[in-house]
């Protein structure tokens, strides 16, 4: 009696201090396990020889940027289809190398051939000889749920195993709706590299995103708990293009932006809400805004047919418009509103000076919103956006 | 040939079953534990979609460029954000808020508080706002599921917030402020996360895993890599914050607070170092050399855990202090002394916009009549809803009364009806006095309401209120406090002006009493001194017979 | 009238409240019970660390330069012994523990083990709560990990340190620069996605989810393959083997056939300059051990000995490391084919 009372105690005493944790944590990782497992043979390690680091386009602030350098390799990429296409980040060849090789996880090793890079998406596609590459299943966008499981896998620090960040989708639609956002630790460890759902499906290819610093621009914030995957229609929207070996670089129009001053008179912009844009600061001279004679002091109030917000969003607006693309803008000259249309040129393509535009995510006013001092600041957003 | 449409699919189903075996054989995950899992996943989708259309982004009006975050707490639009992201929109009280439905709400800042880091802000549009619940942040513990929502670095297009998960990494951490004597930007007894929280997060909530608002992000741990996070980030616990709500929801800046003595760590002790003679503290029977046991509540170990912890209170917080002296334990009560309000210094004076714009608000008045009209509005709620107190016309009570030496019982039998009571007047006996009130504010609130001002928030019998002040007549004036959650009414104070004669009702234990809910408990004090305490054992509320 | 004004009434018209009578004062302390203990729900993660954190303990001691002045150690007998990583934390003359219950010790360095980054510390203590270790082996990648550490100094006196939780991401050799210079340690590491490259964490242990120390955190490093901050820690039986004194394992092994002399394959390569070139093959030496393996002029070298030659110049790093007498594989890239060449490592003569 005395025994079966000490075992009754027992076990009630287990049922309050241990918790069924440890059940879920195990199950947790076993399906973890799984998920990589089942796309690990669709995960590639990339290694690359030849060409330099890529330098550094000075930040916002005029300085480069936290002088973030590549690494040695190798990276990590994904088979997109089983006639020898992988999908990878442009990240991964901002050296611009000569050789590329592509490893198997049965340890084939082949020679790959650089077809095209997809700036704005952070793309690039590979392509080597083999006809029998096991593609990965990928998960349906319409089954993507922000809070969801998000396993970041790649091939950078080498091991047999692909490595493994669990995090949870954090958003959807990001970025001008190219991109995913994850919490799982992303970085030059897992960028090319698929981010995967709890059952193994592949949810986008991860890539650096926004940021500064050109090539490397987005690597700054690697494993900041904010990290981006493509979705695959995006991918596919750019597939054969970048098959047939061409570039897709942000398209530029050769203006500076300058946020509207304040009005000296405030009613007045209550009475004319429309009269709010972005004003051009500076015109390029043999630009695509100059031959469509756009001049410093106009106003853009309409990008599309779009009325424009502010500065961020019109810069955001304009960030995935490739070269070669047309864009209309609606533009107040004191008291005309003209409609031009232009076509996006490559920056190379745009006179003196060349880089006018300052990528989206590198706004290029300071206003407001100073950070207060201390060695660890409040978590604000400082304008600049990094 | 009926059999023949069977044939593929049964090989449909063995090719399924092949495959099935093969992963099971490849990996050691059983369905059960996927079940379990995708259990556990949809939980919390099912949470974020519930919680994060309350989530905000916060802008100076019209511009975009900038920005932090903010969670909004009520239907009505309030909302919370840190001190720092609203700083710049001190002057003209105006900002702008997007919220994940992708529109954006104007919205102005009410009340604020520099050195907690915190400010109150509210939006408006037509028809009731999504808004987050609280939870109770003393309950959490190490190791608990913290998810983040926000806008760090101005992703959100379209308003969504990211959502970041986590853990809580730490509990009552302290991290010291900017500014003069480090008294802006304090963060006291915060909970640190794991969860990923990043420049522009700041302001958003933090949510336990039941979706629960347990605190206000609003600083990260940085060091060589920059301004991004590395797994160390701070939240304002929401305890610390629902103390501070009924004032900044009436346009108050508020101060925090000061015990009126210091201590130091002596070996493993915590001992009065320092103490303000006269001070409340002292007057409250501490003296120097005494060691502090408990604080508010809480125990001490350290100095560094005392200054945490207090700075959690606003100022003219009743505390409770457990000190031993020779031995002797002896608990003392007073309220806690004000914590002046940091002057910016010329490093911050872009984020205070250049010029020392606190206190000085033109949305105070405003805001304040709100406020006011919330806590009738919450009270008449309290009592049973609009209906119901409009036709109340008597209360019995029935109990025993009990003198403040504890020995005296007497029964008490009282019957009050709604047509025998007059307006509050100064020369009222205290019994009278304190059903007048009552009575007037079920009778007729609007017209007291417009004589009554918020002017702080207070423990009243161990819950958060809003106190108003109303002057009915020169000379005189009274004090309500209402339960600032559930609007029950927990105090009612009479000052005469000219004697300086005081009157204070604090009511405890509210009760469902027919439609109504009143007090069983009611403790008469004159002059502060404790005169009577009265136990109802029954309370009958009647409308119309 | 402010705010402010009102305010200042109130708070005169309040003064002395609470020196009231006997019966609301008992009732009150009846329900403002002073411990309040937490009536939150205990999880898997705080029922971990519950055994682990009584035996961490916060170092303090000087910090040089990108150096901090503080890191994180944990107790491993009940006599006071503590496991940290080898710093110059640790170096210096004065180091201070403080342990979980707030109490502060000098502790000594008793020894250290340069190749792993290790170092073991002893405080006069007795019946000290301590952690055991146990073997990484049976932990596998995506297994939830926790990790304990004096971050930033957040903690003090005897606030428990922080804690956070993550997966093993990767086991794999080590192949790391410490921020700027050299890092030797070349053993296996426990890759983690928890971040803990961070001031103050290093010495820490991690455990697994019951609690169990598999490992300790190790010193904040980049990996040469990515050039960013890794999460690491050290396989609990490193920390076991440097405990009970045995030597880390040489980086490269004993090698069967080894001769004594300068490894020599035959290969000139290509150089141009300063300028970092790819490894192309400019001549190969008759008779050469390369030779006989027909690498041939304008080969390009991919890897030796498995190892990645990214240039020239780690070509050389690469063969210089090499062990006469060695057999070894170089890929080489010959137009658009991959050769796999063996080659027995030479004599430089």
């Amino acid at each position: 009696m005395a025994n079966a009372i000490f075992h009754l105690m027992w076990v009630s005493a287990c049922a309050v201090s241990g918790t069924e944790a440890p059940d879920i944590e195990r199950a947790r990782a076993a399906a973890i396990r799984a998920a990589v497992a089942r796309a690990s043979a669709s995960i590639v390690k990339i290694e690359t020889i030849g060409g330099a680091q890529p330098i550094v386009e000075a930040g916002p602030r005029g300085r480069a940027e936290e002088g973030f350098r590549l690494g040695e390799g190798p990276t990590t990429g994904l088979v997109y289809s089983a006639d020898g296409y992988i999908i990878t980040s442009s990240f991964n060849f901002a050296r611009d190398p000569s050789i590329i090789t592509v490893t198997l996880q049965d340890g084939r090793r082949l020679i790959a051939k650089l077809l095209g890079r997809d700036y704005i998406r952070r793309l690039a596609l590979l392509k080597v000889d083999a006809a029998d590459l096991p593609e990965p299943q990928w998960l349906a966008t319409d089954d993507l749920r922000v809070g969801q499981y998000a396993i970041a896998c790649g091939r950078a620090l080498g091991g047999d195993q692909a490595s493994m960040s669990l995090g949870i989708i954090s958003a959807v639609g990001r970025r001008n709706g190219n991109a995913i956002q994850t919490d799982a630790k992303v970085s030059p460890i897992n960028y090319g590299g698929p981010l995967l759902d709890i059952e193994g499906a592949v949810i986008g290819i991860l890539v650096p995103m926004a940021g500064s610093g050109g090539a490397l621009a987005g690597a700054e914030w690697y494993d900041s708990g904010i990290g981006f995957a493509i979705y695959r229609d995006k991918i596919g929207l750019v597939f054969e293009r970048l098959a047939a070996g061409e570039s897709i670089e942000q398209g530029r129009i050769g203006i500076v932006l300058a946020e509207d001053e304040p009005s000296l008179f405030p009613f007045l912009d209550k009475l004319l809400p429309a009269a709010k844009g972005v004003k051009i600061k500076e015109v390029a001279p043999d630009s695509p805004a100059s031959r469509a004679d756009l001049r410093a002091g106009d106003k853009i109030v309409a990008l599309d047919g779009q009325p424009t917000g502010d500065i961020a969003e019109m810069q955001r607006r304009l960030s995935d418009r490739a070269a070669g693309e047309q864009i209309r803008l609606s533009v107040k000259r004191r008291w005309r509103t003209i409609e031009v249309s232009l076509t996006l040129v490559r920056p190379a393509e745009i006179g003196k000076p060349s880089d006018l535009e300052a990528p989206a995510s590198a706004p290029t006013t300071t206003r407001n919103a100073e950070s207060p001092p201390e060695s660890e600041p409040p978590a604000t957003t400082q304008p600049d956006g990094n | 040939m009926r059999r023949c449409p069977s044939i593929p699919l049964i090989l449909a189903f063995s090719l399924a079953g092949s495959e099935l075996a093969r992963h099971a054989a490849a990996d050691d995950s059983k369905s059960g534990d996927l079940a379990q899992v995708r259990a556990e996943e949809r939980e919390r989708i099912e949470v974020i979609e519930r919680v994060s259309p309350a989530v905000a982004c916060v802008f100076n009006r019209g511009n975009r460029a900038g920005g932090g975050s903010g969670v909004l707490i009520d239907a009505a639009g309030h909302g919370l954000t840190n001190f720092h992201v609203i700083a710049s929109m001190l002057e003209d009280r105006a900002g702008d808020i997007g919220l994940p439905d992708g529109k954006i709400y104007e919205m102005e800042v009410l009340g604020v508080d520099p050195t907690g880091d915190m400010a109150m802000f509210r939006a408006r549009r037509k028809g009731a706002f999504p808004f987050a619940e609280m939870g109770d942040s003393d309950v959490l513990r190490v190791g608990d599921a913290a998810l983040a929502m926000g806008n760090p670095f101005l992703l959100a297009e379209d308003y969504t917030p990211t959502i970041t998960f986590g853990i809580i990494s730490g509990l009552h951490r302290y991290q010291a402020g900017a500014g003069a004597k480090a008294r802006a930007l304090r963060y006291t007894d915060c909970i640190q996360v794991d969860t990923s929280i990043n420049p522009g997060n700041s302001g958003g909530p933090l949510f336990n895993a039941d979706g629960r608002l347990i605190g206000i992000n609003g600083r990260v741990s940085i060091e060589e890599r920059g301004r991004v996070n590395v797994g160390v980030g701070y939240a304002i616990s929401i305890n610390q914050i629902k103390r501070f709500i009924p004032m900044w929801r009436a346009g108050l800046t508020t101060k925090h607070a000061t015990a009126g003595f210091t201590v130091v760590d002596r070996g493993r002790r915590v001992i009065v170092d320092q103490i303000l003679e006269g001070g409340p503290a002292y007057l409250a029977g501490i003296r120097l050399g005494d060691e502090i046991l408990s604080f508010a509540r809480r125990e001490i170990s350290s100095a560094n855990q005392f200054a945490s912890h207090l700075g959690v209170f606003p100022a003219n917080w009743p505390v409770e202090v457990v000190c031993r002296r020779d031995g002797e334990e002896r608990t003392s009560r007073f309220r806690l002394e004000d914590l002046p309000i940091p002057k910016p210094e010329k490093s911050q004076q872009e984020m205070f916009g250049g010029r020392d714009l606190l206190g000085r608000t033109p949305v105070t008045e405003a805001a304040n009549r709100r406020a006011v009209k919330r806590a009738f509005r919450y009270y008449v709620k309290a009592l049973g809803g609009d209906e119901d107190v409009k036709s109340l016309t008597h209360i019995k009570w029935i109990g025993k009364r009990l003198s403040s030496a504890g020995t005296d019982e007497t029964a008490v039998d009282v019957a009050e009806s709604r047509e025998a009571i007059r307006p509050p007047a100064a020369n009222m006996p205290p019994v009278e006095l304190e059903r007048s009130i009552r009575w007037t504010l079920v009778a007729g609130g609007d017209e007291l309401a417009a004589r009554c001002r918020v002017i702080a928030a207070d423990e009243i019998t161990d819950r958060v209120a809003v106190v108003l002040e109303c002057k009915p007549q020169k000379g005189a004036s009274f004090q309500l406090g209402f339960d600032d959650e559930k609007g029950d009414l927990l105090r009612v104070e009479f000052r005469e002006g000219s004697t300086g004669r005081q009157v204070r009702y604090e009511y405890e234990e509210m009760r469902k009493a027919g439609a109504v809910s009143l007090p069983h408990r009611r403790s008469l004090y004159l002059n502060e001194t404790l005169h009577s305490v009265e136990e109802f054992q029954s309370v009958i509320a009647g409308g119309e017979e | 009238m402010s705010a402010i004004d009102l305010r200042r009434r109130f708070v005169s018209a309040r003064r002395g409240s609470f020196a009231i009578g006997s019966i609301l004062a008992l009732a009150t302390l009846a329900r403002f019970s002073i411990a309040n203990p937490s009536q939150g729900k205990s999880n898997a993660i705080e029922h971990a660390v519950s055994g682990a954190q009584p035996a961490v303990v916060k170092l303090y001691g000087r910090g040089i330069g990108r150096e901090h002045g503080y890191g994180t150690g944990f107790i491993v007998s009940s006599d006071g012994q503590i496991v940290t990583t080898q710093s110059l934390l640790v170096a210096g003359r004065s180091i201070r523990a403080v342990t979980s219950d707030g109490r502060e010790y000098d502790a000594d360095l008793v020894r250290h083990d340069d190749s792993r980054n290790l170092a073991l510390l002893k405080i006069d203590g007795k019946d000290l709560p301590h952690i055991s270790l146990i073997s990484s082996d049976a932990l596998q990648p995506g297994d939830p990990v926790i990790a304990l550490g004096n971050w930033f100094k957040v903690a003090e006196g005897e606030e428990p340190v922080s804690v956070s939780r993550g997966i093993l991401s990767l086991r794999t050799q080590l192949d790391a620069r410490r921020l700027t210079q050299d890092f030797d340690y070349a053993g296996p590491v426990l890759i983690i996605d928890a971040i803990t490259a961070n001031p103050g964490a290093p010495g820490g242990p991690l455990l697994d989810i019951d609690g169990r120390c598999v490992g300790v955190i190790g010193l904040i490093v980049e990996a040469s393959a990515t050039n960013t901050r890794l999460n690491y820690a050290v396989p609990a039986e490193e920390v076991v083997s440097f405990l009970s004194g045995q030597s880390a394992p040489a980086s490269q092994g004993a090698i069967e056939g080894a001769v004594e002399g300068e490894p020599f394959l035959g290969i000139r390569l290509s150089k141009l300059g300063f300028r970092q070139v790819s490894a192309y093959v400019e001549r190969v030496v008759p008779g050469s051990p390369a030779a006989e393996a027909g690498v041939k002029k304008d080969d390009l070298i991919l890897t030796v000995d498995g190892r990645h030659i990214a240039d020239a110049e780690s070509f050389e790093e690469v063969v210089n490391e090499l062990k006469p007498g060695q057999s070894i594989e170089i890929v080489l890239k010959r137009g658009e084919k991959l050769i796999r060449a063996p080659v027995t490592v030479g004599v430089k003569k």
